[in-house]
C-alpha cells in the first residue's frame, strides 16, 4: 500500500473527498511554493500574497468536487489563484509602489544571502524589476511558462485563453523584458 | 545557420532561463495556517451513495415514483395552459463567489432551487434552465447573501426593495 506522500494528486483528492481531510495537507505541502510564488508576483506584498495563497487553497478545498483528474492539480490551483488576482487583489496590483518595494526587498534579501554571487544577484534583481514592471496580462503567462515549467497548452488551459494568445503574450513579454533590462544597463553605464 | 553558440548567446533565452531559479518559497508554517483556516468537514458531492444499503431500494422506488408523478403533472399543466418550455442559458461573472443561485418568479422567489455551475477558469458561473415561455423577472444570489442583477439582461425593473430585477421575455 502506498504511503500518503507517495500518492498522486488525484488519489489524494479522492481520499479528501471521502472525508480524510489530512490528505489535503499533503496537497498544500506539495504546491504551496508555486501558489505563493504566483500570488507574490501578482501583488508584490508578502502578507497579501500569503493571504491570497491561503485563500486559493481554501477555495480549492471548497470546490474539490469540481476538480477533474485529467487536469494537473497544480495547474488547477494556479488557475484559481490567477483568477483571484484579477478580482479581489486588483487594488494591490495597481499600486506600483508595492511592486517597487517588492523589488527592493528582494535586493536586500539577496545582499544578505551569504552564498549569493554578486553578479548573479545583480542580474536577477534587474530581471525581478523588469518582471514586476510587466503588465499582468504578460507577467502571468511568463510565470506559468518559465517558473512553473508549464507547456504552452497548459498555460492556455489554465488562463482559459487561446494557444495563439499565449504565444503572442510570451513573445511580447520577452521583448519588453529585454528592452527594460537593456535600458537599465545603459543607464547604469551612463550611456545616452 | 544556428549553432550551439548562437543559441547560448540569445539574450531573450538567457533572460527567461534565469526565471526558473527565481521561484519564491512560501513562508514557514504555511501549511499549518492553511489547515487551520479550512472550513469544517462536510459531505462533498462525489460521495452520494449511503453507507448502509438497507433503505436504498425503497428510497429509490419512492423517488422514481415521485419523479414520474411530477413529470406527468408538469406535462399536464403545460399542455393545459398551452405553455411551451424554452431553454435559457444564464451566465454571471463572479470569480470570487463560492455559490451562485438563480432566483426568480419561476422559483416563486424561493432560494436554493437552481444553482449555477462554476466558476470556470475565467470566473464565469453558468446554468441552463428550461422555463415556460412568457415574461420572467429574476436575480442572482451570490454566496447566499448578495443579490445581483444580470448585467446581460436586455431590460431591468426596480423591485421596490432596492434591487433591479433582470427581465426577460421568452
Amino acid at each position: 500500500m502506498k504511503k500518503t506522500d507517495e500518492k498522486l494528486d488525484p488519489e489524494l483528492v479522492t481520499e479528501c473527498l471521502n472525508g480524510n481531510q489530512d490528505t489535503f495537507a499533503v496537497l498544500v505541502e506539495r504546491h504551496q511554493h508555486s501558489v505563493y510564488n504566483l500570488a507574490y508576483r501578482m501583488c508584490g506584498n508578502a502578507s497579501v500574497a500569503e493571504d491570497m495563497a491561503q485563500e486559493t487553497f481554501i477555495r480549492a478545498y471548497r470546490r474539490l468536487h469540481q476538480y477533474q483528474a485529467n487536469y494537473a492539480f497544480k495547474n488547477w490551483l494556479l488557475g484559481i489563484c490567477a483568477n483571484m488576482s484579477r478580482s479581489r487583489y486588483r487594488r494591490w496590483r495597481r499600486n506600483r509602489e508595492l511592486a517597487q518595494a517588492y523589488v527592493r526587498n528582494e535586493l536586500i534579501s539577496r545582499e544578505q544571502h551569504p552564498r549569493a554571487d554578486a553578479q548573479t544577484a545583480t542580474a536577477q534583481a534587474g530581471l525581478e524589476e523588469a518582471l514586476a514592471a510587466l503588465p499582468e496580462k504578460l507577467r502571468v503567462p511568463v510565470i506559468l511558462r518559465y517558473m512553473e515549467s508549464m507547456t504552452l497548452e497548459e498555460v492556455a488551459a489554465t488562463l482559459n485563453i487561446k494557444l495563439s494568445a499565449v504565444k503572442m503574450r510570451l513573445a511580447r513579454a520577452k521583448d519588453k523584458l529585454l528592452s527594460v533590462m537593456q535600458s537599465k544597463a545603459c543607464l547604469e553605464r551612463g550611456a545616452p | 545557420m544556428n549553432t550551439e553558440q548562437d543559441k547560448r548567446f540569445d539574450p531573450k533565452q538567457d533572460i527567461l532561463s534565469d526565471l526558473s531559479s527565481m521561484k519564491l518559497s512560501a513562508p514557514p508554517a504555511f501549511v499549518e495556517r492553511v489547515m487551520q483556516r479550512l472550513p469544517p468537514k462536510r459531505a462533498q458531492s462525489r460521495r452520494w451513495w449511503p453507507e448502509g444499503h438497507a433503505w436504498i431500494a425503497p428510497a429509490l422506488t419512492g423517488a422514481a415514483a415521485a419523479l414520474l408523478m411530477a413529470t406527468f403533472l408538469q406535462i399536464g399543466h403545460l399542455r393545459n395552459s398551452g405553455t411551451e418550455l424554452v431553454a435559457v442559458n444564464f451566465e454571471l461573472h463572479a470569480p470570487d463567489a463560492d455559490q451562485v443561485e438563480l432566483v426568480g418568479d419561476f422559483t416563486s422567489w424561493q432560494t436554493g432551487r437552481i444553482l449555477l455551475e462554476g466558476p470556470d477558469a475565467s470566473g464565469h458561473w453558468t446554468g441552463r434552465v428550461e422555463l415556460p415561455a412568457g415574461r420572467h423577472e429574476y436575480l442572482f444570489l451570490v454566496d447566499g447573501r448578495q443579490w445581483m442583477t444580470d448585467p446581460m439582461a436586455m431590460t431591468h425593473r426596480p423591485d421596490g426593495f432596492g434591487n433591479l430585477n433582470a427581465v426577460m421575455n421568452l
